[in-house]
């Protein structure tokens, strides 16, 4: 009896004190996330950014977008993609081995020709079949490329080869970026807060599903039909208002969304590129450029972010979809944090190895671990009569009701800065949300995670992508 | 009234948000006491039988359920309010900013066809003051006025100013310009440096002392209220010299240098230093130095320029460069050119390669492209057939059958681009 409940006070405290650790991060990001997001307002709030367009000093910009079996939505994506506004910009689109009809497509609508262009093969990429550019002058930006399969890494170290800027934004083919978008985006570059070097930038996304896009771009904001992605607007509003800021501002952020992010062309190759093994190559990229800064360079750098909304996109909107991202971005997660490891509480390499990746390593990689295993720790203690009713309710209480002013407090934070989602009916569904989400889509969401873990170390198939069905833009849709 | 305003609302907000804080810490204890005595006023704990036997862990438990409960509701009720008074106040902007520029247009459209008599005009004026009674409405008043002044030229920018004049704002930008609020201070600063408020034949008698002002915000900690600071002095000719850029403490960004650039653009006649900025120790500070000689094409300056090619510092570098570009009319300079291109790295060499685009030289132009096809790597070799194609179609043509496969390639592409 002493021995179970040596063990029972030993696992109590344990995820006790893990879970009143987590909170009080989360608060802390949260509050110190939402003093910084209030300075960029501020601090923005004058600029014209269309004054930016007469800058003489500006560095050019490769928006490099792979595609695989888009056919449905690339014409449409590629127009949105050419309607940035900036004056150094060109426009690559790697057609990553699709084997349905997107290449013979955009040749045919943008009437694109063979050019025997020369490639600048820095990084090791699958064999590159053609290049095209197009005849019609209107298109003089658009470069597209059309190569053998070798995965969204491996598309964009191509995109980099072909590249001529000095800048690069990879972003996913099928993402609405904001026509000023790659204006803020460069800002940080040219503006060099605290004299440091920018290496890269990430911004915003946001979920497009059920939203009215019109000439590649959203014309009006809807909250999503599907059940789904209603909860990822939530998520998205926390990960990205709430979290991602504090991160850039202690220079601690590894994680620049691979739908939207811009980065220094010659540190990504100097530190060896995407890497095309890892199904989470965009949080290993920064990790690895953040790395080649420390090892390297060794000179003051900062990664940057932009809270605005830039970008949007489609989220997976059904169930398997959903599943398979998720799997994905764990297995990337654990790809990066083993491939990383050295950087583990390691003072050499600062806030990055001090707090930031043991934060991914004990708050992200092993959360939902942690978690089920509490689960499984309650069930055996629940068999073995050893639950007491009332502490439990008391418990649950106190996590449910943070959980739920942690969604409620992003969403006033939505609406206080950018305000997107405007119609009363969207605010009655979010709170609807915020308040079952912690016994639908989180556990859900844990058990993605746990398949994720196992599948990486369990399973042969720890680099496949995992099929993502694709549906036009169309607000009326799901 | 207006500065008053501003300041109970921004430390009000602070004393706020402490308050607030400090109440939640005061109800941890409050709740653990069966009674609070203040001054005399006793408050009974109405759950003092229930948390009294509360072993801490639970009540602190229970004391958080509490706190997040109340600050879930608090967060549905400001999201609330806030949406509603968003949608209210972006209605009530697009409606004055309508209203204002039709009105502002008119009146600059009327005076400068000199149609309307001096009374209509004031009339127009105090329309536009009775409209402007609110802060917001004047704020949105300045702001479209600003957006005028800035893009426009000539009668009707004066026009704009002579608005601004009549309407008497000078208080409201001065109180803008002390306020506590940082962003409007930089308002204020773009308003105050866009009029030349103080500076200018209009405005000389009003708002005196903005620019001692403006110069003390330029020691503050908040590097963006810095930069405006020294961007409005700049523009209020109070330090165009740009002696500042001297002080070692200064980063210059490349969107300092470009603000820089866009004010002194088509300002020839200044007083700037040049050979001090070109010499100065930091190498932004030279790079600017450099682009601003060579955009006010200070040929005099050239064996100075000269000297920074080749430094450590690429932009530096890289300026130097394109200086040279424009200011080198011999052979003894190409020649020297020739012999430290050589030496760049890639990226270097394509920069320059590329700002050639621009250089008055034909001649010089042609042989540097001539001497890249033949020298140089396939990409900047692709970059000096972009340029030749424009100078000299004939000599791309010749490429045609070169036995270097670099250059068929590099010709093959320039041909399929640009003239397919």
């Amino acid at each position: 009896m002493i021995i179970l409940n040596n063990i029972n006070f030993f696992f109590n405290s344990f995820f006790l004190i893990y879970a009143c650790a987590l909170f009080g991060l989360y608060i802390f990001i949260a509050i110190y996330s939402s003093l910084e997001l209030r300075f960029y307002m501020n601090k923005n709030k004058n600029v014209d950014y269309k004054m930016m367009l007469s800058f003489e000093r500006l560095p050019s910009v490769s928006v490099i977008a792979p595609a695989y079996n888009e056919e449905k939505t690339i014409i449409e994506n590629i127009r949105c993609l050419l309607s940035i506004y900036y004056p150094k910009l060109e426009v690559i689109i790697v057609n990553d081995g699709s084997t349905d009809n997107s290449l013979p497509k955009i040749i045919e609508h943008y009437d694109l020709v063979k050019v025997d262009i020369a490639v600048n093969d820095r990084l090791a990429t699958a064999p590159i079949r053609n290049i095209y550019k197009s005849r019609n002058s209107a298109f003089a930006n658009l470069i597209v490329i059309d190569k053998e399969n070798g995965g969204k890494g491996d598309s964009l170290n191509a995109g980099i080869n072909v590249s001529n800027s000095r800048l690069f934004l990879a972003v996913d083919v099928d993402c609405i970026i904001e026509p000023y978008g790659v204006l803020r985006m460069v800002k940080p570059f040219i503006e060099e807060e605290g004299g440091k070097v920018v290496i890269a930038s990430g911004g915003v996304v946001r979920i497009a599903n059920s939203c009215e896009i019109k000439d590649g771009k959203v014309v009006k904001v809807n909250y999503p039909k599907s059940f789904w992605a209603k909860f990822q607007v939530l998520e998205y509003f926390r990960a990205f208002a709430l979290g991602r800021m504090a991160w850039s501002r202690v220079n601690g952020l590894l994680i620049i969304s691979g739908a939207f992010g811009m980065f220094d062309k010659e540190r990504v190759i100097k530190a060896g590129g995407y890497d095309v093994h890892n199904v989470g190559e965009d949080l290993e990229m920064v990790v690895r450029l953040r790395r080649y800064m420390h090892e390297v360079e060794k000179v003051k750098y900062k990664v940057s972010f932009i809270p605005d909304p830039l970008c949007w996109t489609e989220v997976p909107s059904s169930f398997n979809n959903l599943a398979r991202q998720r799997n994905r971005w764990t297995r990337g997660a654990i790809d990066t944090i083993f491939k990383h490891r050295k950087l583990f509480l390691n003072p050499k390499y600062g806030m990055m190895g001090l707090i930031s990746y043991t934060y991914w390593v004990f708050f992200e990689w092993l959360a939902p671990l942690i978690e089920f295993a509490g689960l499984v720790y309650f069930g055996c203690l629940l068999i073995i009569g050893q639950v007491d009713p009332y502490i439990f309710l008391v418990l649950t209480l106190f996590v449910y009701l943070f959980s739920v002013m942690f969604s409620l407090f992003a969403i006033f934070f939505e609406t206080y800065t950018f305000f997107k989602y405007k119609g009363l009916h969207y605010l009655r569904k979010v709170i609807w949300f915020a308040l079952i989400e912690m016994f639908t889509f989180h556990p859900i969401n844990m058990l993605f995670s746990l398949k994720g873990n196992f599948d990486f170390f369990f399973r042969k198939n720890k680099k496949g992508w995992g099929k993502m069905n694709r549906t036009a833009f169309d607000a009326n849709k799901e | 009234m207006i500065a008053l305003k501003l300041k109970i609302r921004y430390w009000g907000a602070r004393l706020l948000f402490f308050g607030f804080f400090a109440l939640l810490i005061a109800i941890i204890f409050f709740f653990k006491i069966s009674e609070l005595n203040i001054i005399g006023l006793k408050i009974t704990n109405p759950l003092y039988a229930y948390t009294a036997d509360l072993e801490w862990w639970l009540y602190l438990l229970m004391y958080f359920i509490f706190v997040f409960f109340i600050n879930s509701l608090i967060f549905i009720v400001f999201t609330i309010f806030i949406r509603n008074y968003k949608i209210r106040s972006k209605k009530r902007r697009k409606k004055y900013e309508r209203i204002f520029t039709d009105k502002i247009m008119e009146l600059i459209y009327n005076n400068s066809e000199k149609s309307s008599s001096i009374i209509t005009i004031e009339d127009k004026i105090s329309e536009l003051n009775a409209l402007a009674q609110k802060s917001y409405t004047k704020i949105i008043l300045l702001n479209i006025l600003r957006k005028i002044h800035a893009q426009a030229k000539d009668e009707v920018r004066m026009k704009a100013a002579e608005i601004l004049k009549k309407m008497k704002l000078d208080n409201f930008i001065d109180i803008y310009l002390h306020s506590p609020y940082f962003r409007d201070k930089i308002f204020a600063m773009k308003i105050i440096s866009e009029f030349e408020l103080g500076m200018s034949d209009i405005f000389e008698f009003e708002a005196g002392g903005h620019p001692e002002y403006i110069i003390k915000l330029t020691k503050k900690r908040n590097y963006v209220l810095r930069s405006e600071a020294f961007v409005s002095l700049i523009k209020l000719a109070i330090h165009d010299d740009l002696s500042f850029l001297l002080d070692r403490e200064l980063h210059v960004s490349i969107w300092d240098m470009n603000i820089v650039l866009k004010i002194f653009k088509d300002i020839k006649n200044n007083n700037i230093n040049y050979t001090q900025l070109i010499e100065s120790d930091s190498p932004r500070v030279a790079a600017l130095g450099v682009l601003l000689a060579n955009k006010h094409n200070k040929t005099d300056l050239k064996e100075i320029i000269f000297k920074k090619i080749g430094s450590k510092d690429g932009l530096l570098n890289f300026e130097a460069y394109a200086a040279f570009i424009s200011m080198a009319n011999n052979e003894t300079d190409y020649n020297f050119f020739i012999e430290k291109f050589s030496k760049e790295d890639f990226i270097i060499k394509k920069a320059i390669v590329k700002s050639f685009a621009n250089c008055p030289s034909i001649t010089l132009s042609k042989a540097f492209m001539i001497y890249v096809i033949e020298e140089e790597s396939l990409p900047l070799k692709v970059e000096a057939m972009k340029i030749l194609v424009q100078l000299d179609i004939n000599r791309v043509n010749e490429y045609k059958n070169s036995e270097n496969i670099d250059i068929l390639k590099a010709r093959n592409q320039i041909v399929d681009f640009n003239l397919n």
